[in-house]
């Protein structure tokens, strides 16, 4: 068995067009993509299946318009090559959406937490992530946690209000 | 449901999916030059947008469970290659560590931080946290295609002996122990308070005996587009001495003038140099002037 086929076992399949077959859940539902293996997640969403909740700002991970969960984690679609989401389960800001938009969604349409909403989808990505871990943050824990997310209009205020009027109430739930 | 796409760029790379260490060395021998390794990757790609030819095979190192791996033994910490940046959220060992956490959680957002590994933030060789590895005395396992040596960070960055076809395996810090004899710090200076690349990074760690004397002084700068280098001038200056007998005039001087500080269009090499030496000294004193004194003392330079 030459390198070539141990790739092929493992668990990638090159053909002469240098495409991988690719196997993968994107908001519950599977997909196996023939595609070039380097191509960006982000790309893969928005212009091959048509997802485009998340955004393409910055394109270098600067910005965070392109949060998206890769098995639960937050991660940058823009820096993620598809041969690093091979079985991997991938969730979108569509995916949050059930018989009703998330909890997070309402809180920033309650508080005003977005202008052109440009952000928004990223930003709620994060917010999803900090308070997936952190149910109480502080401001200093938002406003560290929203490090990788730019806003443009600068609706700060509003972002960070939301939060924390929904951990409020989550809190005062619990108690 | 299976997807063909169209449009294909004409140089895609080979991807590697190696799942051991000498695999991955193997593949690294067998391609030369015409190969790179690659982690998370998250450098890697802007160095690819910013011109960097992608090399003709990835090999991926991300199946390789072994360089995940982090250790605490003989009061050394040891850290794999691909742990990543975002570890001190999860991995109770690298929590213990405070300075390396605090460290870690000023280098870029949490979304690259959760992709971006410890090991690519040391071979990328501008890391931001290569200025805190240095003053920690850190090493570096690195395993070739016939031997492995472990090499001190310092000594590495400055020969950088390695073929190409070396991998590093994990990193090694020595933990204190007697943590009232001993005081280390990090800091970056950014453009803005958030997440944004370094203007500098400063990092420093001394030790001293009973008698307050110094005896081990390890002081280092680095971050953003500037060379990583230890101040072994300014080091000398402090070590063997109490807090009263340093002369602060002179180590502020010497770090100027031993850190080749980079130029851009927004930042001057001059400033940059100012920033490193406030720092440092302000730290150094923060905690010198408390051992040795019982209080702050302030000290015009």
């Amino acid at each position: 068995m030459d390198m070539k086929n141990r790739v092929i076992d493992n668990p990638f399949t090159l053909n002469e067009g240098q495409t991988i077959a690719l196997k993968l859940t994107i908001n519950d539902e599977q997909y196996e993509l023939q595609v070039n293996p380097t191509i960006k997640l982000i790309n893969l969403l928005r212009d091959h299946l048509n997802l485009i909740g998340p955004k393409v700002s910055c394109g270098i991970g600067r910005c965070g318009a392109c949060s998206v969960f890769v098995d639960g984690v937050l991660v940058n679609a823009c820096l993620l090559m598809a041969y690093q989401v091979n079985g991997k389960h991938i969730t979108t800001i569509e995916g949050l959406v059930g018989v009703t938009i998330d909890e997070v969604q309402q809180a920033f349409l309650k508080e005003g937490g977005f202008q052109c909403g440009y952000c928004t989808s990223g930003m709620i990505m994060t917010v999803k992530s900090l308070l997936s871990t952190n149910p109480d943050p502080t401001e200093a824990d938002i406003k560290e946690a929203l490090a990788g997310n730019l806003c443009r209009c600068t609706g700060y205020g509003g972002i960070i209000r939301a939060i924390q009027s929904l951990a409020k109430s989550k809190v005062a739930v619990q108690e | 449901m299976v997807y063909q796409f169209d449009g294909l760029e004409p140089k895609t790379p080979f991807i590697w999916m190696p799942v051991t260490v000498e695999e991955a060395i193997d593949l690294k021998k067998q391609f030369g030059i015409e190969a790179e390794f690659a982690s998370g990757a998250t450098l890697l790609q802007l160095q690819w947008m910013n011109g960097r030819k992608m090399a003709q095979h990835l090999i991926s190192l991300e199946q390789i469970s072994s360089l995940k791996e982090v250790k605490l033994k003989n009061n050394v910490l040891s850290i794999g290659a691909l742990t990543t940046l975002g570890s001190y959220q999860n991995n109770s060992l690298i929590k213990e560590n405070v300075i390396l956490c605090n460290a870690l959680k000023t280098i870029a957002a949490p979304a690259v931080r959760n992709r971006g590994t410890i090991g690519g933030n040391v071979m990328g060789g501008i890391g931001d946290l290569i200025p805190l590895l240095l003053a920690m005395e850190a090493k570096l396992y690195i395993q070739g295609p016939n031997s492995s040596i472990i090499v001190d960070l310092w000594d590495w960055l400055q020969n950088k002996q390695i073929t190409g076809n070396e991998l590093l395996v994990k990193i090694e810090l020595p933990v204190e122990v007697n943590e009232k004899t001993c005081f280390s710090f990090y800091r970056k200076i950014g453009r803005r308070e958030t997440f944004t690349a370094a203007i500098l990074t400063v990092s420093g760690k001394i030790k001293w005996d009973e008698k307050g004397v110094l005896n081990i002084v390890r002081l280092a700068v680095g971050g953003g587009d500037n060379e990583p280098k230890r101040l072994e001038k300014t080091e000398q200056l402090l070590n063997g001495k109490t807090g009263e007998e340093i002369n602060w005039k002179a180590v502020y001087s010497s770090i100027t003038n031993e850190f080749n500080a980079v130029e851009d269009s927004f930042i001057s090499s001059e400033y940059r140099k100012k920033i490193a030496a406030n720092l440092i000294v302000a730290e150094l004193k923060s905690k010198l002037t408390i051992s040795s004194q019982g209080e702050g003392h302030i000290y015009e330079i």
